[in-house]
């Protein structure tokens, strides 16, 4: 392949990714709406680091579908269990994802999802325990342009 | 220089928005695209939808597919293990017929329907059910006989260039394999047909192959060859045989 | 086509009574958030599931906030414990105030 070639192979697929993105958010969520969001998960109280293992990509190859997993280390019996797990990204116009209420008859403090990130954002999850404590976790997913090809 | 580096330059210099180049070299790790197949693929939501229209009674006879092809006295042999065949000779209509086409016979001269566009949802998940029941099969078509001109046919317009930037399937998925731009992993198409149709992530949708040719098309700048027109079954008989001996893996979830 | 509100659920296979099994799930959802545009620029409405709750036989075992940003088609997968044989029913709710089920069957 000569130079040419490459050129246009390559201009090939540039003219695609630079197509409309595949979110149209109009912006990003305000920082307070982000501090908002989180201080209606944790009530006021302080993070701890650990017991939150937060599972995504390093690089979102598509911002449209983003896999987040989040566990929490919990015994998950009557008298100690995770009550509510929630998933916020601080870059999307709505920081809030999803939050989950658990129950010791789930078993496992576990939830799975596909998500959006309209841009790279940090992503955080908050458990919230039953006897009040928080936990939290945070990972910067990298998104890009992708959705060429 | 090698490519690579040629690519990057050349990019750099072209008049797209092309952020931060330099870093997005990277294509995505295969642990975070095994994230990524995790799950239930939506695709298989549409290929129960599938079965559902497999077994509905349509028509002036109120006839369902099933009719024939199951139950205690069948009209036709089961379907099990048939698609892996596709697109196969039919003598009949004497011509290489897509899968899709296949069952639109079937809607036609059995049903006595109207054929689906070979575009739509229906088609698309008659097709995910039926090539379903052949999943764990090997890809067996044929491109000898009567099929061979078709085959013929099909490598030439795969190697052909075409439209505004002189681009064939063989430049990208061939000469190019390897090289990874804008995030896109340049591949060669290798056996790809055992999982389609597939879902695509990017798109949010299922896509029979053809629909997937179709996109390389116009991405490509080639002017789209229709779905079920003879250059473009021609063209899915010839991809899908570089998949012969492949096991059968659908519905796909690709990128 | 895969008509809004068609739903799956997958149980893994070969668990006993006791084991925490995952529990996998999805709906057909075009979850609009709300931000998007359509080709002429006008504003898609916010269309997409508000609430998930899972009910193992008798007893909602967990309850979900859902938001836009969940994607197209909601995947969502959880944990439970296969305590006693029941129906596990998830129920999807959304922004138009239309109600999903399906269910599968916890056998041990
Ligand atoms: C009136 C009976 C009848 C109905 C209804 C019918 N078919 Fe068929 N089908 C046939 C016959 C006959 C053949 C060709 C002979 C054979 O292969 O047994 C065939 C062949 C096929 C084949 C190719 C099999 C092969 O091995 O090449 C497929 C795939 C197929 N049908 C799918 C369908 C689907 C999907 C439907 C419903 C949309 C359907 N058929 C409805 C009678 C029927
Ligand atoms: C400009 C470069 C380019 C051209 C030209 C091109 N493709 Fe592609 N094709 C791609 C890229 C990029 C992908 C996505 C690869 C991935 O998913 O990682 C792709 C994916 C595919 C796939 C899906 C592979 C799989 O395993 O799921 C098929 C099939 C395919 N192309 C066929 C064709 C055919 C047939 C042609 C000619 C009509 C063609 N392509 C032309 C770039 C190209």
């Amino acid at each position: 392949m000569n130079r040419r070639e490459v050129l246009i192979a390559a201009a090939a697929l540039g003219a695609v990714a630079a197509a409309p993105g595949l979110l149209s958010f109009a912006h990003a969520a305000e920082p307070d709406k982000v501090a908002e969001a989180i201080a209606a998960v944790t009530g006021g109280k302080t993070a701890q680091q650990g017991r939150v293992t937060l599972t995504a990509p390093a690089i979102a190859e598509n911002g449209a579908v983003v896999p987040v997993s989040v566990e929490v280390a919990s015994p998950m019996t009557e008298g100690d269990y995770v009550k509510s797990i929630t998933i916020l990204a601080d870059k999307n116009p709505q920081p809030r994802v999803i939050s989950v209420n658990l129950t010791p008859d789930n078993g496992a403090a576990y939830l799975s999802v596909r998500m959006r990130l309209g841009e790279t954002s940090p992503v955080r999850a908050y458990a919230v325990m039953s006897d009040g404590s928080v936990y939290a976790a945070e990972k910067s997913v990298k998104v890009t342009i992708g959705g060429c090809g | 220089m090698n490519v690579k580096t040629i690519i990057a330059a050349l990019l750099a210099a072209l008049p797209l928005a092309v952020p931060a180049w330099a870093e997005e070299t990277q294509s995505i790790s295969d642990a975070d695209l095994a994230l990524y197949r995790e799950g239930i693929n939506p695709a298989e939501v549409l290929r129960n939808t599938g079965g559902e229209l497999f077994n509905k009674k349509m028509g002036p006879e109120n006839l369902s597919c099933a009719d024939c092809h199951e139950g205690q006295k069948p009209k036709a042999k089961a379907l099990t293990g048939a698609a892996a065949a596709y697109p196969k000779h039919n003598k009949n209509a004497d011509r290489v017929m897509s899968l899709q086409l296949q069952i639109n016979n079937c809607v036609e001269k059995g049903i006595k329907a109207e054929p689906y566009k070979l575009n739509s949802a229906e088609i698309t998940a008659l097709t995910l059910y039926v090539k379903g029941l052949s999943n764990g099969m090997k890809v067996n078509v044929a491109t000898n006989g009567p099929a061979q001109p078709w085959y013929e046919v099909g490598k030439q317009v795969y190697e052909q260039r075409r439209g505004q930037r002189n681009l064939s399937c063989k430049t990208c998925h061939d000469e190019l394999a390897g090289h990874t731009l804008r995030m896109q992993k340049l591949a060669s198409i290798g056996a790809g047909a055992s999982h389609w149709p597939a879902y695509r992530m990017v798109n949010g949708d299922t896509f029979l192959i053809e629909q997937r040719f179709k996109q390389c098309m116009s991405n490509a700048r080639m002017a789209p060859l229709k779905e079920g027109s003879d250059p473009m079954v021609a063209l899915e008989l010839y991809v899908t045989s570089l998949a012969n001996g492949a096991a059968i893996e659908t519905p796909g979830f690709v990128r | 086509m895969a008509e809004t509100g068609k739903a799956l659920i997958k149980l893994p296979a070969g668990y006993k009574k006791g084991d925490v099994i995952q529990a996998q799930t999805i709906c057909i959802h075009p979850q609009d958030t709300g931000y998007g545009k359509d080709k002429e620029g006008k504003p898609i409405p916010a269309f997409h599931v508000t609430s998930v709750e899972v009910w193992y036989g008798e007893k909602k075992i967990s309850d979900m906030e859902v938001h836009g940003a969940i994607s197209k088609d909601p995947y969502i997968s959880f944990k439970v414990r296969a305590s006693h044989s029941a129906p596990l029913k998830v129920v999807w709710k959304d922004t138009k105030g239309n109600v999903f089920e399906q269910s599968a069957e916890i056998k041990v």
